[in-house]
């Protein structure tokens, strides 16, 4: 916790009672003087109160937990790798419902890019679809403004704005995020990893292709591959990837999706289905939603 | 009482010996049935003084001018008493050894409290919730990145400020609750 800001920690000192009578009561009156101050006291009392009543909560579950379970079973018991098998299934089936939903959502039929729901099962070799061509990094030479290109037809230039702004607003992960803090050498991930500092993303996606859902790293490694897809132009399979991780509301990696995810469908030119529309609004409801103001951004030159 | 003023991990096993091998379960179950009440009723004053003596122990209010375990069942019996008396049908608040007042009107603004507090509460999510307690706690952003499963503390860091700032949106979005602070403005800190 930080408690480096003074003026904070001198409300949170009053709150709590640490202040000395002297400094207890010139902050009395400075509360009585400065309405601005008041406010943020009484907000600062609020907020422990809050924070006070999500400790009881947690208490009471615990408590739950106590009545309900047999002694042996705490705190560490033999049960523990069974539930946390339980959990990793439960969410690989619930990535897989998300999936299909997702799917079901936004699919139209010109862009199929597979059939296969699984997370870490997507195929990789879609067909490209006419929007890869259409990515600044493999700009069409010569012929941008001809009219009988399909690809400037008056319904192909909406989804080219729409790729361009996406890969605009890409931004490749740092290494230091998506690596974590308990790197372990030798592994798959790990050597996903150095496949994506080398940006050889072929190499990432096929090392990851059969990650264990039950591996701790599994999240992460959904991650880099669908950072892989999307630096590989497989915006379809991408946006699939990062909707499980999204779907899955694991922080910090559903957040993250939450965005990426939007970028991977803007790319696929899929902003006027109601999958992006969900998303989008999903995400713009959320003021504290760390992609909060980006999304802002996207609303804002979608609706320019 | 160290390993409540501890990590998560020791919070929870402080926990479990007090529920499971202190006693003092059993005590405050036999007692409360001695007043009148039946178990159900007793595992909830054990529950309710559980909290509440946590966070009297994390705030410094225990003094230790008696027994930790005399202090706990003291709790207990003055929380029965008062439930029997119907003074705080409210969940308990921290104010509890404070002195209680029965003016009717404190009493409605407890329980607008308590009301707005809940409301909060639902508004801010799960994962708020989680990292407003850990912050609260006065946990280390390592140790809350460990709990969260966050990469780093930085990230620790954004979330706790992430979810202040969620609390704040909320709350000064609503004008009840900011009229509910006013007339706590005029009680006086």
């Amino acid at each position: 916790m930080d408690h480096n800001d003074t003026f904070y920690g001198q409300i949170e000192a009053y709150l709590s009672g640490r202040l000395d009578p002297a400094q207890q009561e010139a902050m009395q009156n400075a509360i009585r003087q400065d309405a601005g101050l008041a406010r943020e006291v009484e907000l600062r009392r609020l907020e422990f109160d809050v924070s006070e009543a999500a400790i009881a909560q947690n208490i009471r579950d615990q408590l739950r937990g106590l009545r309900t379970n047999p002694p042996s079973a705490y705190p560490s018991g033999p049960s523990a790798s069974s539930s946390r098998r339980i959990i990793w299934v439960s969410l690989a089936l619930a990535g897989l419902i998300g999936a299909g939903l997702f799917w079901w959502q936004t699919e139209t039929s010109d862009t199929s890019p597979g059939n296969e729901p699984a997370p870490l099962s997507i195929p990789e070799q879609t067909p490209p679809t006419r929007l890869d061509t259409l990515a600044p990094a493999r700009p069409q030479a010569g012929n941008d403004t001809d009219a009988s290109d399909p690809k400037n037809t008056p319904d192909a230039r909406p989804a080219r704005r729409q790729l361009a702004m996406a890969v605009e607003l890409y931004r490749r992960p740092e290494m230091e995020t998506i690596r974590g803090v308990a790197p372990a050498a030798g592994d798959d991930y790990e050597q996903a990893l150095a496949a994506w500092e080398k940006q050889d993303y072929e190499a990432v996606i096929q090392t990851l292709q059969n990650f264990p859902s039950s591996d701790p790293k599994w999240i992460r490694a959904l991650n880099l591959r669908a950072h892989a897809q999307f630096n590989l132009k497989r915006y379809a399979p991408a946006a699939l990837t990062f909707s499980t991780i999204s779907d899955s509301r694991i922080l910090p990696w559903s957040e993250e999706a939450d965005w990426y995810v939007l970028l991977a469908l803007l790319a696929d030119g899929k902003a006027e289905t109601a999958g992006f529309r969900n998303r989008l609004e999903k995400l713009l409801a959320d003021t504290g939603h760390p992609y909060f103001e980006k999304a802002q951004v996207i609303r804002k030159r979608l609706h320019d | 009482m160290q390993a409540l003023l501890g990590s998560v991990q020791q919070r929870e096993q402080i926990f479990a010996y007090l529920y499971r091998s202190s006693g003092w379960q059993e005590w405050v179950v036999r007692h409360v049935s001695l007043e009148g009440g039946d178990e159900p009723a007793g595992e909830d004053v054990f529950q309710e003084t559980l909290i509440l003596f946590d966070r009297n122990i994390r705030e410094g209010r225990f003094t230790g001018q008696s027994a930790l375990q005399t202090y706990f069942l003291g709790i207990a019996k003055q929380y029965w008493f008062n439930r029997q008396r119907n003074i705080r049908p409210v969940p308990l608040s921290a104010e509890y050894d404070r002195p209680v007042t029965e003016n009717p009107e404190h009493l409605a603004l407890q329980q607008e409290k308590q009301h707005i507090i809940q409301e909060v509460l639902n508004s801010l999510g799960d994962h708020c919730k989680k990292v407003l307690g850990l912050y609260k706690l006065s946990l280390s952003n390592e140790e809350i990145a460990q709990e969260l499963g966050l990469s780093s503390p930085e990230m620790a860091k954004k979330y706790t400020y992430r979810c202040r700032e969620k609390f704040k949106t909320f709350v000064l979005g609503r004008k009840d609750i900011l009229e509910h602070l006013d007339i706590r403005l005029n009680d006086g800190p």
